[in-house]
């Protein structure tokens, strides 16, 4: 027997087979995993995102009338939550200094090259954190998450137009930032 | 001539048609500025992926499922029964309303030269060679008028200033104007709320001197 499609299963769920949506969540939560992870960087941050947009999505999921794909429905759900987060950060960051990590090289010493690729990953989160939010959406939506510029335009709601110019300017900015890192001249 | 820089990420990471990527080919053979933006996007495209190597666990993976049920079955239940009103609706509103008071007032007493002699710190070491040379000699030698050339100075830069720089407002907050439990308390403003906080936060900490 084939596996059920998204669909399928949301219909399940909405009549009432609970286990539809633990399918879902199998099926999917790796990619959105990673999808918040490369907007909120942290392990733990993203962890709390993937859980807090997957209790919406349950939730949502009850209504959902299949207007976009579940998939996409779902990414959407995940770069809500993270840029939400992001805010969140924002403001807690603003408010109360004394909890702000710095993150220090480690204890353990490390070969040159290790260090090198940590610090190279460093300045590129560093850069991408400081993209505007759309950008950075984009930004990881069509490197990372490699999906069609139709796909992101469902999730995130603007024209495909609008995605490639958002797209080249993050892709630039990101480009210039690293660079001015390594030759602040 | 069309520039085709917008097409470029994507013929970088070889995600155009085929059609597209011998569009972007042909123009630039005869364009040197999108040659240029080539050139400059090329060697960092390739490494942006880095995070890879830094996956979590992979029993990781198997975990999330069952914390998801978790909080669907215990919000469930505490929804239905045990959250009163005056938890949910009262407090979330009660909280945003004493943020907002916060972050509005801290930067309008900051802004006030007369309130905090702190405030000024930041502004004097914003000021250029020739404004300090001018302090130097006003306050030798015209420190008597009523408003001397430093007021002057100092008063245009507050006046022109849009907003409080971060810093000041960093200051305020270790000098212990802000109550840090009031950080605990953006965890319970909802999405919209928050949205407006995250943009007054915007506007009050560009800096236009």
């Amino acid at each position: 027997m084939s596996p059920r499609t998204d669909l399928e299963l949301v219909s399940a769920f909405q009549s009432g087979d609970e286990g539809a949506f633990n399918e879902l969540v199998l099926r999917h939560q790796e990619k959105l995993y990673w999808l918040a992870r490369r907007f909120v960087t942290d392990h733990a941050e993203a962890d709390d995102v993937l859980q807090d947009a997957l209790v919406k999505a349950y939730q949502g999921l009850k209504t959902f009338r299949g207007e976009s794909n579940v998939f996409t429905w779902f990414y959407r759900i995940t770069v809500n939550t993270s840029i939400n987060s992001l805010r969140r950060k924002r403001v807690r960051d603003f408010l109360r200094l004394d909890d702000v990590l710095i993150e220090s090289a480690g204890d353990d010493l490390q070969p040159d090259e290790v260090l090198e690729q940590d610090e190279h990953r460093r300045l590129l989160d560093e850069a991408i954190q400081q993209l505007p939010e759309k950008q950075k959406a984009v930004f990881i939506l069509r490197y990372h998450d490699e999906l069609p510029y139709e796909e992101i335009s469902q999730i995130l709601q603007t024209s495909v137009g609008g995605l490639k110019a958002n797209y080249f300017h993050a892709v630039k900015k990101v480009t210039e930032s690293i660079r001015r890192a390594h030759d602040p001249r | 001539m069309t520039h085709v820089d917008f097409l470029l990420p994507d013929f970088l990471t070889g995600s155009l048609s085929q059609a597209e990527t011998a569009h972007v080919q042909a123009h630039l053979e005869h364009c040197a500025r999108c040659r240029r933006e080539r050139e400059q996007l090329e060697p960092a495209m390739a490494s942006f992926n880095t995070h890879d190597n830094l996956a979590p666990h992979p029993s990781y993976f198997a975990t999330i499922l069952p914390r998801v049920r978790g909080r669907i079955d215990g919000d469930d239940s505490r929804i239905r029964w045990h959250r009163p009103l005056i938890e949910r609706v009262l407090l979330p509103i009660a909280v945003s309303a004493l943020l907002l008071f916060i972050i509005l007032s801290v930067p309008t007493e900051r802004m006030n030269p007369s309130s905090s002699r702190g405030t000024l710190k930041p502004i004097v070491q914003e000021c250029t060679q020739d404004e300090l040379t001018q302090l130097e000699s006003d306050t030798q030698f015209n420190y008597s008028g009523q408003h001397s050339v430093q007021e002057t100075i100092l008063e245009d830069r507050l006046s022109s200033a849009q907003a409080v720089p971060v810093s000041i407002l960093k200051d305020a907050i270790t000098d212990g104007e802000i109550d840090y439990a009031v950080s605990g308390m953006v965890e319970t403003l909802p999405d919209e709320e928050l949205e407006v906080v995250v943009q007054q936060l915007t506007e009050r900490t560009v800096v236009r001197l």
